[in-house]
């Protein structure tokens, strides 16, 4: 009888991941750039999670408590190679995880749906930004490379990737995927 | 945001080599909600680029394999070790603990579970057993190294917000990715092995590949991009993403195996001398990425893939809507064709990619 619970036990928390997969990928890729660190990460946090799931207080939603293993792990991901970058100040990951919580009150069942105006937001970024974000994100290419393709200097390059995701940003904004940044004195 | 922290932001996110710059606390608390929209429009673009369904389920399983054989490990030695009460004790609490765990969620998550699991162990039996062991046939046809070649077609796209805007009057207006994907052409022999190629709006060709060894792609005016990464290159289509995941027709079969209710039909066909039969799947899991419907054409003699429809493909990846496969070839490739060097001429630059930092 212990052996089936426990396999049921197993079971139920593999559809927990799956269902939280899609999201603990984002975030992981909104911290850290080595996607073999993000493999290792998720991993590690979802084990994480698995191990101490006792912890978890389940009138609360398993997402934010996800998201705080994982960035425990990245903390120590940085801690190992002694830098400190600008995205694990205190105040950043909890305004990240803001946003992220933002995101699970949309509309839809999965990630995917939650975010689908993200696609709306990219189709309608002027072509000058759109082809600066695409050769880098869905290229894969460096930010060398993407300059070199499009023949602008690097530092061109750089400041339409920020333009864009800048413009995305607001765009997000627009449609309620964001929340609205609180302006601070 | 400050002219510091944008700068800073920009050398994280767009400096090829890791840089880090230091900045002032006060600054960095002060521009925090700025700090962590830019972040995150980086990571949902960075997912985007980098989604692939085969590695996200290779993921999760590799995730449940670890989960398991931990879990194997404790029963063993709650049997072999009676007399480490505190092994026993802890073991036991474990157990009883995720149990309890498991009552609290399993009122939330049974249906999901349900129909992922009750489905194929106890719903309509034959047709599920038969279908399953078609689909292990045609997984097994996938994966032979014998060449198949696939003429490709969109079948419907996906509305824009231009589509939104612009209301439909005369003649529907042609979709985007039916200039660029119709007509293109899959060739495909075994896992890892295939070859994509196609014309681009501005009547350029761009193809794309793996040998086993190494991925590759390329427009006609640019350098061979290589990488040692087979799932670098997989026929995205430009500006939009770089894994179509479609062209892995064998991840595609695979993935059919978890989170999908497949059933098996028969086919009637014009020409007497070939009867197919279809796979037909649906999904049905919460939170797995992969086209909503799945039709797959196939020889029940050879397991070959005639036909593979796709429909409501995942729309993250910022793709068509459905596409069809269309067989129109098995005609043996030449050697060396699944190596980039077959497609173009010698002197042509070529570039290694490493993974970005």
């Amino acid at each position: 009888m212990d052996v089936i619970s426990d396999k049921k036990a197993r079971k139920a928390f593999e559809l927990l991941a799956r269902e939280n997969s899609r999201m603990l990928l984002v975030y992981l890729r909104s911290l850290v750039r080595d996607e073999a660190v993000i493999d290792d990460l998720f991993q590690e946090s979802m084990i994480v999670a698995w191990k101490r799931l006792e912890d978890c207080d389940l009138n609360r939603p398993f997402g934010p408590w996800l998201r705080g293993i994982a960035s425990r792990l990245v903390k120590a991901h940085y801690r190992k190679q002694k830098v400190a970058p600008i995205v694990l100040h205190e105040a950043v990951l909890s305004a990240v995880d803001r946003q992220f919580e933002n995101i699970n009150l949309q509309e839809g069942d999965t990630w995917d749906e939650k975010v689908v105006a993200l696609h709306q937001c990219i189709d309608a970024l002027p072509e000058k930004q759109k082809s600066v974000l695409s050769g880098k994100y869905f290229d894969g290419l460096q930010t060398k490379l993407v300059a070199d393709r499009l023949e602008l200097t690097l530092e061109a390059c750089k400041k339409r990737l920020q333009r864009g995701r800048a413009l995305l940003a607001q765009c997000l904004r627009r449609k309620g995927i964001m929340s609205a940044v609180e302006a601070k004195s | 945001m400050s002219e510091k922290i944008s700068h800073s932001l920009s050398e994280w996110f767009d400096d090829d080599a890791l840089k880090l710059t230091s900045t002032d606390d006060a600054l960095v608390e002060q521009s925090s909600e700025s700090i962590a929209e830019s972040i995150l429009v980086h990571g949902l673009l960075s997912d985007l680029g980098q989604r692939d369904n085969s590695k996200d389920s290779a993921r999760i399983q590799a995730l449940m394999q670890t989960i398991n054989e931990e879990n194997s490990e404790e029963e063993v030695t709650t049997e072999l070790d009676n007399s480490l009460i505190e092994v026993k004790q802890h073991s036991s609490a474990t157990i009883a603990s995720k149990r309890k765990w498991f009552a609290i969620l399993s009122s939330a998550l049974a249906i999901a579970a349900g129909v992922t699991v009750l489905f194929f162990l106890v719903g309509p039996n034959q047709n599920v057993s038969a279908a399953t062991t078609s689909l292990e046939k045609v997984l097994e046809a996938a994966a032979k190294p014998f060449d198949r070649t696939y003429r490709l077609k969109v079948v419907e796209e996906y509305p824009t917000s231009q589509d939104f805007r612009k209301p439909q009057r005369g003649p529907r207006r042609p979709v985007r990715f039916k200039d660029e994907i119709n007509n293109a052409l899959l060739h495909v022999g075994g896992i890892d092995r295939f070859v994509f190629s196609r014309e681009l709006k501005d009547g350029q060709k761009r193809v794309s590949g793996c040998d086993g060894l190494q991925s590759w792609a390329f427009r006609e005016d640019s350098p061979v991009h290589i990488s040692s990464d087979l799932h670098r290159y997989r026929g995205g289509l430009p500006g939009q993403q770089h894994n179509l995941g479609f062209t892995d027709l064998y991840s595609q079969i695979t993935s059919l195996q978890e989170g999908y209710s497949i059933k098996l039909s028969k086919l009637e066909t014009k020409n007497s001398n070939q009867s197919l039969q279809r796979i037909t799947g649906e999904h049905r899991s919460v939170g797995i990425g992969g086209p909503k419907r799945v039709e797959i054409d196939f020889d029940p003699v050879t397991g070959v893939i005639h036909r593979m429809f796709l429909d409501e493909l995942p729309r993250g990846k910022g793709g068509p809507k459905s596409v069809e496969f269309d067989l129109i070839s098995q005609d043996q490739l030449d050697v060396g064709f699944y190596s980039h060097n077959f497609h173009h001429e010698p002197e042509k630059q070529v570039k290694y990619e490493d993974k970005r930092q």
